[in-house]
């Protein structure tokens, strides 16, 4: 009785320690055009009132990593993020400027994509954002580069 | 003696107290049609599958061009991908880098986006090396420094 009690309370103390394992979570966005182009910050959650946050992660299209920054607003009406994803094999750099309303963690992107010496703008609706548990970055393979296209087709 | 004794101690004590300052190293990478462009990412280190690293930094170049951005290595262990930012003021230029290297080679390519003049120039670099680095100068911004500096593309 008494291992079963200290194993017990080893087990609840591992989980009080460790708790960014038990819960780790990421942060997910999409609705972009190109329904695949979905954009994960890891560890990410929406800041507090009049915070910015760090983003660092990737597209689930492939290895693409997206680096940039999100801020509330000081009133928590609006989460504001400016993400910019690379995929070295398209060939092509993206950078999405996202305002989502709060608490809803919808809204629109105004979306610059820059590949073949040009910029292509575009905007979308219906961007939504929200806590997932996405974790897989898949690797860079030709295959899977033909495929993977910018958010905005 | 117990004087000297005592400084070597505390000196050994020192040196093992402060591993991240004895063993210090960045993560340079190089191989660009430019060659002194040479991305240098702060105590940047290849991340474990599956993984992202914030990479802050700068460019080996004649002035303080710094660099921001986030490398991820596949989940299966094969791959480190890098989208890195990169801002030159006196010149008016930034570059993004999309950045992919096999691993364990850590060699690959670069896609940049070169931003200036109201106009972009893609560009794509092969033969790009990764590698961990000692180099920790960052050069200051000068009139006279800032003229040579070019992109990473030539």
């Amino acid at each position: 009785m008494y291992k079963l009690r200290a194993g017990i309370a080893g087990f609840v103390t591992l989980l009080i320690l460790t708790p960014s394992v038990v819960l780790a979570k990421n942060y997910c966005i999409s609705g972009f055009p190109n329904p695949s182009y979905i954009l994960v910050g890891i560890g990410f959650t929406v800041p507090g009132k009049a915070k910015c946050k760090p983003w660092a992660g990737f597209n689930v299209e492939g290895n693409y990593p997206t680096a940039g920054m999100g801020c509330t607003s000081s009133d928590g009406s609006n989460l504001s993020l400016t993400l910019t994803s690379g995929n070295q094999v398209g060939g092509w750099v993206e950078i999405d400027v996202l305002s989502l309303s709060l608490p809803s963690q919808t809204g629109d992107e105004a979306g610059q994509v820059l590949q073949s010496s040009a910029v292509d703008s575009f905007s979308a609706t219906g961007i939504s954002g929200g806590a997932c548990t996405t974790k897989t970055i898949p690797a860079v393979t030709e295959e899977g580069a033909a495929a993977a296209r910018p958010g905005n087709r | 003696m117990y004087k000297l004794r005592a400084g070597i101690a505390g000196f050994v004590t020192l040196l093992i107290l402060t591993p991240g300052v004895v063993l210090a190293k960045n993560y340079c990478i190089g191989g660009f049609g430019n060659p002194d462009f040479v991305f240098v990412g702060i105590g940047f280190k290849v991340p474990a599958k599956g993984k992202c690293t914030p990479w802050t930094g700068f460019v080996a170049l004649g002035a303080n061009l710094q660099t921001a951005g986030v490398g991820c290595t596949s989940s299966d262990g094969s791959n480190l991908s890098l989208t890195l930012t990169t801002g030159d003021q006196p010149q008016g230029w930034a570059e993004i880098d999309a950045i992919s290297l096999s691993l364990p080679s850590q060699t690959g390519e670069d896609s940049g986006q070169y931003i200036a003049s109201s106009s972009v120039s893609s560009y794509l670099d092969t033969g790009i090396v990764g590698a961990a680095c000692s180099t920790n100068t960052i050069p200051a911004v000068t009139q006279g420094g800032a003229a040579p500096d070019r992109k990473g593309s030539q």
